[in-house]
C-alpha cells in the first residue's frame, strides 16, 4: 500500500475552463465547442469528486510541495461542493442559452464581436469561480477574486450601449476598491501571522489590533463585492444593463462568491476565538434587513423588467446576511442550512428570471425591430399566451424567490425561521416574513401581467398609421398577428411560438430545479456531501 | 403489503397531478386528448379513492413516508377524516371537470386552465391525506399557487385585481401558518396528526406559548376558511369563471381552510388540550359572528355570484362552529357540513354559471320568470337553496339538526339562537330569489333570447349544454340523497359520526 496522491480533480476544475478559454478566444469559430467540452468536462470532474467528499471532513490538496502555511492549497468540503455544483448548473444553462441569445456573427442586427467575446470571458469567469470555491489560502483567493471581477466587468461592457459602459466602469471602480481592501488585509495578516492559509482563522484566539483591522478590511472588501446595503449602488445598473445571460451569471453566482468567502473567514473565527462577535453579526443582520426593505421598495418602483430583477438581487442578498446573527442559534448548522438553500434557490430562480426577461426582449426585437430600448413591465402583457413557457418560467422563479412551497426558497426560509426562534431573536421573524411579502409585492406585477389579456381592443382595427405610432411607445404585441377585423371574436389567440427552444428551456429547467430543491432537499443534501462546512457538519441538528 | 398501501396514496395524488402536467404541454387544439386526460384522471382518482375506502374498512393501514429534511419526514396517511375530505374532492372534481369542459368550450387558454385545475385538485387531495402539519402546510400553499392562475384566468383588469387581493390574503395566511408550524416544530419536534403529542410535550408553564401558536395556526387557516374578519377576498374572487368558483367554494380553497381548522383542533391539539387552553369558546364566537355577518352581507348583494359567495362565508363557518363545541354530536354536525355544504354550494354555483352562460343573467333582479325559462336549472337551484336554508329532508337540515343538538349537549344554548337567526337570514336571501324565478312573470329579453337560440338553447327544448346541465342535476340529486338516506351506513352523516367518535384512525 502506498499513499497515492489524491486525484487531481479539483485542480482540473480550475484548469479546464481556464485552458478552454484560450482556444475560444483565438478561434471564435470553435468557441462553441470549447464551451461544450468545458461543460461536459466539469460535470465529469464534479461527478468524480463528489463521492470523495464526506460530511464533517475537508479534503486537502496541497500543491507544488510548498509548506502548508504558505503553499498553494485547495480544499473541498460539503459547502464548497454544494456551491461548485450550483455554479456548474447555472453556468451550463447560461452557456447553452447564450448560443441563441447572441446573434451569430454576420446576421443583421447582430454584433459580431459580442458572441465571440462572450465565450472566453464566460469561461474565465467560471474558472475564477471554481478557484474561489476551492482555494484554501488568502493569496489564491485574492487572485481568484481579481479574475472574477475583471471577467465580470468585461462581460457587462459586452452590451455595448453607453449605459452599459458607464455601469461597467462604476462596477470596475467599486470592485477594485473592494479588492484593494482585501489585499491590504492579506498583507496585514501575513505580517502578523506569517501564514496565508485559511486555517489560520481558526487559531486567532486573541487577535491583536492589526489583525482586527485586517478582519475589518476583509469584511469591507467582501461586503462591497456582495453589494450589501448601503454599498449596493454599483449593482443595479450593472446587472440591469448587461446582456441577459451576463446579468444571470452576475446575480446568481458572482455576488454569492464574496458572501461565501465572508462565511469562510468569519465562521472559524466565530467558533474558536474569544472575540465578541454577536454585536458585529447583529450589524450584518441589520444591514441585511435594510437591504431587504430598500431593495424591495426600489424594485416596486421600477418599470424596466431587468432593473426590477436587479433590485430584487439587492434585497435577496440582504436575506443572506440574516444568516450571520442567526449563527447564534443553539445549532448554528440551522442558519447555514438556511443560507445554502437560499443561495441555491436564489441563484436558480434569478437566472431563470433574467433568462426569461432576455427571451421576451429578444422575441420582441425580432418581431418589432423598431422597438428598441429596455423591456418594460407593460411589455409582458399577455406573455402567457405568446410565450407560455417563458411566462411559466417567470412565475416559477417568482414562487421560488417568495419562498413559497414547494421550492428551495421555502426550505431556506424554514431554516432561517427555525434559527431565529432557536436563537430567541424574534425580530428576525418579522424581517423574514415581511421580506417575502415584499418580494411578492414587486414580483406579482410582472407575473400578473403575463396572465393579462393583450391590450383591450376597440371596436375597429387600428390603422397602419396608428400601429406605427404605437410602436415607439413600445406597445409590443406578443404576436405579429394582424389586428382582427371589427367585431371579430377573439376565438383563441393566434399561436406563434417562434422562440427558439434554447431560449426558453434552459431557464425553465433551472426554475424546475429550484422547485425540485424544495421537493427533495434531503436527497440533494445527502448526495452532495451534506452541504455544510466541515466544522459544522459534525454536530447534529 | 405496506408498500402497496403507500403506492395507493401516491397513485391518488398522481392521478390528477400527472394529467395536469401533461396538459400544460398540449396544444390548444387537441381538445379530445385533453378531455380524455382530464376525465380519465378524474375517474381514476374516484376509483382509487373507492379502493382506499374499501381497504380502510377492511382494517388496512395506509401510509407513505418520504424523507424530506434532516429530522423531518413528509407523510401521507389515510384516516377516516382525511378520506372523508378526499372522497368529497374526488367526486366533485369529476363533476366539475365535466362542467368546466362544457363551460370553456371554444374559449382561449384551455390547456393552461385545465393544467392548473388538475394541480389544484392534486393539492386539495394532498391537504386531505397529509399525515402531519408540515405536509399539510406544503399542500396548503401549493393550493394557493395553483388557484391563482384560475382566479385570473379571464385576464381582465377586474380578475387581475381579484387575483392580487386573493394572493395577498392567502399568502399572508400562509405566512402565519408557517410561523405557527415552525414554532411548534422547534418545540415539539413531531407534528403528526395524533392528538396527545403536543399535550405530552407541554407543561402548564407553556400554555401561553401554546395559545399563541394556536392563534397563529387558526388565523392562518381562517383566511382560506373565510372567517370574519378575513373573508374579504372571497366575494372579490368571484371574478373567476363559474367552475372555478364552484371548485373554490365547495371543495378546494375554502374547504381546505375549514378542514385545516378541524385538523388542528381535533388531531393536533386535541379537545382535551384545547379545553385546558380555553381557546375553543373564542373559536365558537368567531364562527358565530361570521355566520351572522356573512348572511347579512349576502342580503345586500344583488349580484348572484357574490350573494352566493357571502353565503359561503356564512355556511362554511358552521364547520368551525361544530368543531369548536367539542361534543361528539356537534363535531359530527360540523364535519358533515363539510360535505353537505360542498354539495349544495356546488349545485348553486353550477346553476349560476348556467344562467350566466346561457342567458347572460348575472343579477338577482334579472331572474324573474327563469323558472319557466330554464326549469331544470332552477329546480336544481331550488334544491340547493332550500337545502342551505335547512328544509327537511334535504342535506342541510341534518347539519343544522346535529349542530343544534350538539349545542344543547355542550351546554351552549345561545348557539341554538345563532342557528335560528342564521336560518331566518338564509331564508331571507334565498327565498326572494326563488320567488323571482318561479312566481314572477319574466320580461321580454329579445336580445338574450336570440343569443341563446343561436346556440340552440330555447324554451321547452334543451335549455343549455348537457355538459353544464348534467353535473348540476347530479349534485342536486346528491343533496336530496344525502338527506333522504342520512340514516344509512354509507351516508356522509354516518361517516361524520364515525369520525367524531374517533373510529378508523
Amino acid at each position: 500500500m502506498s499513499f497515492a496522491a489524491p486525484p487531481p480533480w479539483p485542480i482540473l476544475l480550475i484548469a479546464l475552463p481556464l485552458l478552454a478559454a484560450l482556444p475560444a478566444f483565438l478561434l471564435p469559430r470553435l468557441a462553441r465547442w470549447c464551451g461544450l467540452a468545458t461543460m461536459a468536462g466539469i460535470l465529469l470532474l464534479l461527478g468524480l469528486l463528489t463521492p470523495l467528499v464526506e460530511p464533517a471532513a475537508t479534503l486537502h490538496y496541497p500543491l507544488g510541495g510548498w509548506p502548508a502555511e504558505l503553499g498553494i492549497g485547495l480544499a473541498v468540503d460539503g459547502l464548497s461542493l454544494w456551491l461548485l455544483w450550483l455554479a456548474a448548473v447555472v453556468n451550463i444553462a447560461v452557456g447553452l442559452y447564450s448560443w441563441r441569445y447572441f446573434p451569430p456573427a454576420g446576421t443583421k442586427g447582430g454584433h459580431p464581436a459580442t458572441g465571440a467575446w462572450f465565450v472566453p470571458l464566460w469561461l474565465l469567469l467560471w474558472a475564477a469561480l471554481n478557484g474561489l470555491l476551492l482555494s484554501a489560502d488568502l493569496f489564491n483567493l485574492y487572485v481568484g477574486m481579481e479574475l472574477l471581477g475583471l471577467a465580470a466587468v468585461c462581460l457587462v461592457a459586452l452590451a455595448g450601449t453607453p449605459t452599459a459602459r458607464r455601469a461597467a466602469l462604476r462596477y470596475l471602480l467599486f470592485n477594485i476598491f473592494g479588492s484593494f481592501c482585501f489585499l491590504l488585509a492579506v498583507v496585514l495578516i501575513y505580517r502578523q501571522t506569517a501564514s496565508l492559509n485559511l486555517a489560520l482563522f481558526a487559531d486567532l484566539s486573541a487577535p491583536d489590533p492589526l489583525i482586527n483591522l485586517a478582519l475589518a478590511l476583509l469584511s469591507l472588501g467582501l461586503i462591497i463585492k456582495s453589494a450589501l446595503f448601503p454599498l449596493h449602488f454599483w449593482l443595479p445598473p450593472a446587472h440591469a444593463s448587461a446582456p441577459a445571460p451576463v446579468s444571470a451569471l452576475l446575480s446568481a453566482l458572482v455576488v454569492k462568491a464574496s458572501l461565501y468567502l465572508l462565511l469562510r473567514i468569519w465562521l472559524p473565527v466565530w467558533e474558536n476565538s474569544s472575540l465578541e462577535l454577536a454585536g458585529l453579526f447583529q450589524i450584518f443582520g441589520w444591514l441585511g434587513a435594510a437591504a431587504v426593505f430598500w431593495g424591495s421598495i426600489q424594485a416596486l418602483r421600477c418599470s424596466v423588467v431587468k432593473e426590477l430583477i436587479a433590485y430584487s438581487t439587492v434585497a435577496q442578498m440582504g436575506y443572506l446576511f440574516l444568516a450571520f446573527p442567526l449563527l447564534a442559534a443553539p445549532a448554528p448548522a440551522t442558519a447555514v442550512y438556511g443560507l445554502i438553500f437560499i443561495i441555491a434557490s436564489h441563484a436558480l430562480a434569478k437566472t431563470a428570471l433574467f433568462l426569461a426577461a432576455g427571451t421576451a426582449q429578444r422575441v420582441r426585437s425580432q418581431r418589432h425591430p423598431q422597438a428598441d430600448g429596455p423591456l418594460l413591465i407593460g411589455d409582458l402583457r399577455g406573455l402567457s399566451q405568446s410565450l407560455p413557457l417563458t411566462a411559466f418560467t417567470m412565475a416559477l422563479g417568482a414562487v421560488i424567490l417568495m419562498g413559497l412551497p414547494p421550492s428551495g426558497g421555502f426550505i431556506g426560509k424554514w431554516y432561517l425561521l427555525r434559527a431565529a426562534l432557536g436563537a430567541d431573536q424574534w425580530w428576525w421573524l418579522i424581517v423574514i416574513i415581511g421580506g417575502s411579502f415584499l418580494t411578492m409585492a414587486y414580483l406579482l406585477r410582472p407575473v400578473a401581467l403575463t396572465f393579462a389579456l393583450e391590450e383591450e381592443r376597440s371596436g375597429r382595427g387600428p390603422s397602419a398609421a396608428e400601429i406605427a405610432a404605437l410602436v415607439p411607445l413600445r406597445l409590443w404585441r406578443a404576436c405579429d398577428i394582424e389586428f382582427p377585423a371589427a367585431g371579430a371574436t377573439p376565438a383563441g389567440p393566434a399561436r406563434c411560438r417562434t422562440a427558439d427552444r434554447l431560449l426558453e428551456w434552459p431557464g425553465f429547467i433551472l426554475a424546475l430545479a429550484g422547485i425540485a430543491l424544495g421537493l427533495f432537499p434531503w436527497l440533494l443534501l445527502n448526495a452532495l456531501g451534506g452541504g455544510l462546512p466541515a466544522s459544522l457538519a459534525g454536530g447534529g441538528l | 403489503m405496506s408498500n402497496i398501501n403507500a403506492w395507493l396514496l401516491l397513485a391518488i395524488l398522481v392521478s390528477s397531478l400527472g394529467p395536469g402536467l401533461i396538459i400544460f404541454f398540449l396544444r390548444e387544439e387537441s381538445v379530445t386528448l385533453r378531455t380524455t386526460l382530464n376525465l380519465g384522471g378524474a375517474t381514476l382518482k374516484l376509483i382509487l379513492v373507492g379502493v382506499l375506502i374499501h381497504g380502510l374498512f377492511q382494517g388496512n393501514q395506509y401510509q407513505a413516508v418520504m424523507p424530506f429534511l434532516p429530522g423531518i419526514n413528509l407523510t401521507l396517511r389515510a384516516d377516516s377524516l382525511g378520506v372523508f375530505f378526499a372522497a368529497l374532492s374526488a367526486l366533485l372534481w369529476l363533476l366539475t371537470t365535466v362542467y368546466a369542459v362544457g363551460y370553456l368550450e371554444n374559449s382561449p387558454n384551455r390547456s393552461r386552465f385545465f393544467g392548473f385545475f388538475s394541480l389544484c385538485v392534486s393539492a386539495t387531495v394532498g391537504v386531505a391525506l397529509a399525515g402531519d402539519l408540515i405536509t399539510f402546510l406544503l399542500f396548503y400553499e401549493m393550493l394557493t399557487l395553483a388557484t391563482y392562475p384560475l382566479v385570473v384566468h379571464r385576464g381582465t383588469a377586474e380578475s387581475l385585481r381579484a387575483g392580487r387581493i386573493y394572493l395577498y390574503y392567502t399568502v399572508g395566511g400562509g405566512a402565519l401558518l408557517l410561523l405557527g408550524t415552525v414554532w411548534l416544530w422547534n418545540w415539539v419536534g413531531n407534528l403528526c396528526f395524533q392528538a396527545g403529542i403536543i399535550a405530552a410535550a407541554a407543561g402548564p408553564g407553556d400554555y401561553l406559548q401554546l395559545q399563541v401558536v394556536f392563534f397563529l395556526l387558526i388565523a392562518g387557516l381562517a383566511v382560506k376558511a373565510a372567517l370574519f374578519p378575513l373573508s374579504g377576498w372571497l366575494p372579490i374572487a368571484m371574478a373567476a369563471p363559474a367552475p372555478v368558483s364552484a371548485l373554490l367554494h365547495a371543495v378546494a380553497v375554502v374547504k381546505a381552510g375549514a378542514f385545516g381548522i378541524v385538523r388542528v383542533v381535533v388531531d393536533l391539539y386535541g379537545f382535551e388540550l384545547s379545553d385546558l387552553l380555553g381557546v375553543l369558546p373564542l373559536l365558537t364566537m368567531l364562527a358565530a359572528i361570521t355566520i351572522i355577518y356573512g348572511s347579512l352581507r349576502a342580503l345586500s348583494e344583488n349580484n348572484l355570484k357574490r350573494r352566493l359567495a357571502w353565503s359561503t362565508v356564512s355556511q362554511v363557518s358552521y364547520i368551525a362552529l361544530g368543531i369548536s363545541m367539542a361534543g361528539p354530536v356537534a363535531v359530527a354536525g360540523g364535519l358533515v357540513h363539510l360535505v353537505h355544504q360542498g354539495l349544495m354550494k356546488i349545485t348553486l354555483f353550477f346553476c349560476a354559471g348556467n344562467l350566466a352562460e346561457t342567458l347572460g343573467v348575472h343579477r338577482v333582479d334579472e331572474m324573474a320568470g327563469l323558472g319557466r325559462r330554464m326549469p331544470w336549472t332552477m329546480a336544481a337551484f331550488s334544491v340547493g337553496a332550500l337545502g342551505m336554508i335547512g328544509l327537511p329532508p334535504l342535506a342541510g337540515f341534518f347539519s343544522k339538526w346535529y349542530l343544534g343538538w350538539g349545542a344543547l349537549e355542550s351546554n351552549q344554548p345561545w348557539v341554538l339562537a345563532i342557528l335560528v337567526v342564521s336560518t331566518l337570514l338564509n331564508a331571507a336571501y334565498f327565498l326572494p330569489v326563488l320567488y323571482q324565478a318561479w312566481f314572477r312573470e319574466g320580461e321580454q329579453h329579445p336580445g338574450r333570447e336570440r343569443a341563446a337560440a343561436q346556440a340552440g338553447y330555447r324554451r321547452g327544448g334543451q335549455e343549455t349544454n348537457w355538459m353544464l346541465l348534467a353535473p348540476t342535476l347530479i349534485t342536486a340529486l346528491l343533496v336530496i340523497a344525502a338527506g333522504l338516506l342520512a340514516g344509512s351506513a354509507w351516508s356522509p352523516l354516518s361517516w361524520a359520526a364515525l369520525i367524531a367518535s374517533g373510529g378508523l384512525r
